[in-house]
């Protein structure tokens, strides 16, 4: 199948006081239509920038490289006046910060009909209102017509990432890329909120990049999943293949922190990944992650070869240099 | 698009006016009711003087000069012998003007300039930064005083040979007035909305409209300057009081509109002898107006903000 949205080694660096800081660094990946692929990080590890990449929205001072191609064309080198027409349109996205990301001045009926206007100036008031009144019905807002003059400051948290949502999906674009959606808001809104973006995903059958650090968003709702580490690739796959047999230790780690209700023992402490992210002005040689890694390699190899990215089956690969090995390096140390 | 909702409460809504909230919590601001009023009552009094005045604002009168409010004179006479009230009357009407016309010059200069700087960023925002602050360390009196020399000095200013009129603008002697003072007047609105925008222009919502798919002209007019409402309003209020004033040093230096016009400052410099006679309601008179139109002003000026701002408490 042609994938939908393509990024082919990805650089995104950034001039600094300090020297260039690189945010993402050779990230390869591809979105195909219909499907979504969680993006998993820590804070820093690039999941915006690339998102933001792909919008054209990053500043001018930042210096890209490699390729990304939405439908086959290129976007990176475009001018601000093409990317406008995809933004939006085509490509859209759903912020995190809701509160933040609606301006306080404007009711939310304009906001979420702001695509709409912007792509099709055309369009007579009444058209666009009962366009937006019909968003705000799909993402499941009771009593469109009141809410829609409402100002966002009268809108709850989960309705107003409901209106974000129904925003970015004004113009049904093909690529929604959902910001860590669910981050301000509490477990049984995260939920509405995942249930609303499925919903819609499915009706308008558009693909998704789903931005989170929170794993159980992941494991509801993508398809594929990505993790990054310090702007780096470090393991893509199958949901299932990713939470059942992790291939790179950064991911075990992630699964190995998680909170289990199940497996509390008296006194037993969150199991945790010892030290702290690499600065990104000052990666390491090897692999990102050796500094924390229980199973590096005491020779050195780690330390000074960038591993490449290993498949472990068709679907799934990790960018180990033990890939294969992790299980019985793990009972070895 | 999909599917279309069927949903008679959906397609039947019709757009409300924005414009009816403001107004509805514009008109139950009740200092800002009483300052419209007031001001509305002076600017009419002022401009229709035309029509009621009993008197000629120029004629002097040695035998009555100098008197006290009587039921002849209701504000008494000048030292020439003029009516005062009808003096009063014919200088707010200049005093208002300059007040008005240089504070909205000043306001949308300083406010274009300013989110040009502020958005922009780079070399522009240093340009005009640097601009700003030129013209704030030049001693406006010094310069306002050599402007002032040359207009009571030139009955044709340089560019006055184009005309009487201009648009529908009727050119006086104290159009470079307005000019000097607004030119004078700009600075602080454009720091503070170049402040504004810089704090506004990072804010998500700004983000999200770009990635809708906004140009930049439309989200500093869409979505940065209705953000700087409140701020521009203040600063616009305080303008007009800030450029009345203004004008007031003018003419009290001599250097600000000429005998016979007149206007309030002018008239309070006039008066300046009379402090500590018994003549000093001739102070008094021009002063009263001067802080009436100030605070009325004020009190406008903090409706409006209160209903721009949608979060507001009042409905």
């Amino acid at each position: 199948m042609e994938p939908l949205l393509e990024v082919r080694n990805l650089t995104v660096r950034f001039p600094t006081d300090d020297g260039l800081l690189t945010a993402v660094d050779d990230l390869s990946f591809e979105l195909f239509p219909g499907e979504t692929l969680g993006i998993v990080g820590e804070s820093g590890s690039g999941k915006s920038v690339t998102s933001m990449a792909i919008l054209g929205l990053l500043p001018k001072y930042a210096r890209i490289q490699g390729s990304i191609r939405f439908r086959g064309e290129e976007l990176v080198g475009r001018v601000d006046q093409e990317m406008r027409n995809l933004r939006g349109r085509h490509i859209a996205m759903i912020f995190q910060d809701a509160l933040a990301s609606l301006n306080p001045v404007h009711r939310v009926g304009a906001q979420i009909t702001e695509a709409i206007a912007v792509h099709a100036p055309e369009l007579s008031d009444t058209a666009v209102r009962t366009r937006g009144l019909e968003l705000l019905n799909l993402v499941g807002i009771p009593n469109p017509v009141d809410r829609y003059d409402q100002y966002p400051h009268e809108y709850s948290g989960g309705m107003r990432q409901r209106a974000m949502i129904a925003m970015s999906i004004a113009n049904e674009p093909e690529v929604l890329i959902a910001d860590e959606p669910t981050t301000a808001l509490d477990v049984t809104i995260q939920a509405q909120v995942m249930e609303v973006i499925a919903r819609i995903q499915q009706r308008t059958n558009s693909s998704m990049m789903l931005i989170t650090h929170d794993l159980g968003v992941v494991a509801g709702a993508a398809d594929r999943i990505l993790v990054m580490y310090a702007g780096r690739q470090v393991e893509t796959g199958l949901v299932d293949e990713v939470f059942y047999r992790p291939a790179h230790p950064y991911t075990r780690g992630l699964l190995a922190s998680l909170p289990r209700l199940d497996r509390r023992r008296e006194g037993q402490r969150l199991e945790r990944i010892a030290g702290q992210p690499p600065s990104l002005l000052h990666l390491p040689a090897g692999c990102a992650f050796t500094p924390r890694c229980r199973y590096a390699d005491a020779s050195g190899m780690c330390g000074n070869r960038r591993p490449e990215l290993h498949e472990v089956s068709a679907t799934h690969s990790s960018s180990c240099h033990f890939a294969d090995s992790l299980d019985s390096r793990a009972d070895a140390s | 698009m999909t599917a279309v909702i069927e949903d008679p409460i959906v397609t039947s809504a019709k757009p409300r006016s924005q414009w009816l909230l403001f107004r509805r919590r514009f008109v139950r601001h009740i200092a800002a009711m009483i300052g419209l009023g007031t001001l509305t009552l002076l600017v009419v009094v002022c401009f229709a003087a035309d029509l009621w005045v009993f008197y000629d604002p120029k004629l002097t009168s040695i035998l009555e000069a100098g008197e006290g409010p009587s039921m002849a004179h209701w504000f008494g006479t000048d030292d020439n012998g003029r009516d005062y009230l009808t003096r009063i009357a014919y200088a707010g009407q200049l005093s208002l003007r300059i007040g008005f016309a240089v504070a909205f010059i000043s306001t949308f200069v300083g406010a274009s300039l300013g989110s040009i700087a502020g958005w922009f960023g780079g070399w522009v925002d240093e340009l005009i930064t640097r601009v700003v602050d030129l013209f704030l360390i030049v001693p406006a009196i010094v310069f306002l005083a050599v402007i002032g020399r040359k207009i009571s000095e030139a009955e044709a200013f340089l560019w006055w040979d184009l005309g009487d009129e201009f648009l529908f603008y009727t050119i006086d002697r104290d159009t470079p007035i307005i000019f000097a003072l607004a030119m004078f007047g700009w600075m602080q609105v454009a720091r503070v909305t170049r402040a504004q925008v810089l704090s506004l222009k990072e804010k998500e919502f700004v983000e999200a409209a770009r990635a809708a798919g906004a140009s930049s002209t439309r989200i500093i007019v869409r979505h940065i300057l209705p953000n700087c409402v409140g701020v521009l309003m203040v600063n616009l209020t305080l303008s007009i009081a800030g450029a009345i004033v203004a004008e007031s040093t003018l003419s009290f230096l001599g250097l600000g509109v000429q005998e016979p016009q007149t206007s309030w400052g002018k008239m309070i410099a006039d008066a300046k002898g009379f402090i500590g006679t018994e003549k000093v309601f001739m102070l008094y008179f021009p002063g009263l107006m001067l802080l009436l139109v100030v605070l009325s002003v004020n009190f406008i000026g903090d409706g409006l903000r209160d209903a721009f701002d949608p979060r507001s408490k009042q409905e």
